[in-house]
């Protein structure tokens, strides 16, 4: 088991690297409209306000 | 008062980490492949014209910010509800958490901010404005799965 840990780090690795690239290579898509930003912005603030989003004293 | 018995501790740290990546990288998944399309937005105006070439740089921030959210919201989540389990495996694990609850939110405002001005004012200084935003945003995405990783080998390694 131990064999594939760094396999698994050069993989995840290339996942967080290649984000911006499989976004870029999708489908179409706009921008968001006002509404769907302010969709955004109340969900996020739903989840930074979350029990468990808050830092240690 | 006897202890109860701590349920992940009999987790290989291989399992734990396929298990906090896999919260990690599962909205990656979820949101491959969004090229641009037509809609582009004018925040100040609140004028949406779907007729017009959206910005590629203004569609990849939204969907780095909403991944992101996705990931931190996960992650956090995730070791909170293990905390125990984690420190045990190594405290790191907590830092990471604690860096994406204190600054998550710090980055991903700053990214909107940079986005909305970008898409007020299309300039080449406020593409540079939001491209360095973007990557502040994509290095604590990353940072998030390299710490587990880092984790993840260290504690496997013989």
């Amino acid at each position: 088991m131990t064999a594939l840990l760094p396999l698994i780090f050069e993989l995840a690795e290339w996942l967080a690297m290649s984000i911006p690239k499989w976004i870029a290579a999708g489908r179409a898509k706009g921008e968001l409209t006002a509404e769907q930003e302010a969709e955004y912005q109340s969900r996020q603030a739903a989840i930074f306000g979350k029990d468990y989003m808050q830092p240690d004293p | 008062m006897t202890r109860q018995p701590d349920p992940f501790a009999k987790v290989p740290p291989i399992a734990m980490f396929a298990l906090v990546a896999f919260f990690c990288l599962a909205p990656v998944a979820l949101h491959v492949g969004c090229a641009t399309g037509k809609g582009q937005l004018t925040p100040s105006t609140g004028v949406y014209d779907p007729n017009v070439m959206a910005s590629t740089l203004v569609v990849t921030a939204e969907n780095v910010r909403e991944l992101a959210l996705d990931a931190f919201d996960n992650f956090a989540r995730l070791e909170r509800a293990n905390r125990a389990a984690l420190m045990k495996v190594d405290p790191k694990i907590h830092q990471a958490a604690e860096v994406v609850r204190r600054d998550g939110k710090k980055y991903l405002d700053a990214l909107t901010a940079a986005k909305v001005a970008f898409q007020n004012d299309r300039s080449q200084a406020n593409a540079t404005a939001l491209t360095s935003a973007l990557a502040s945003v994509q290095s604590l995405l990353r940072d998030t799965v390299r710490y587990i990783s880092e984790i993840a080998t260290k504690k496997g390694t013989p």
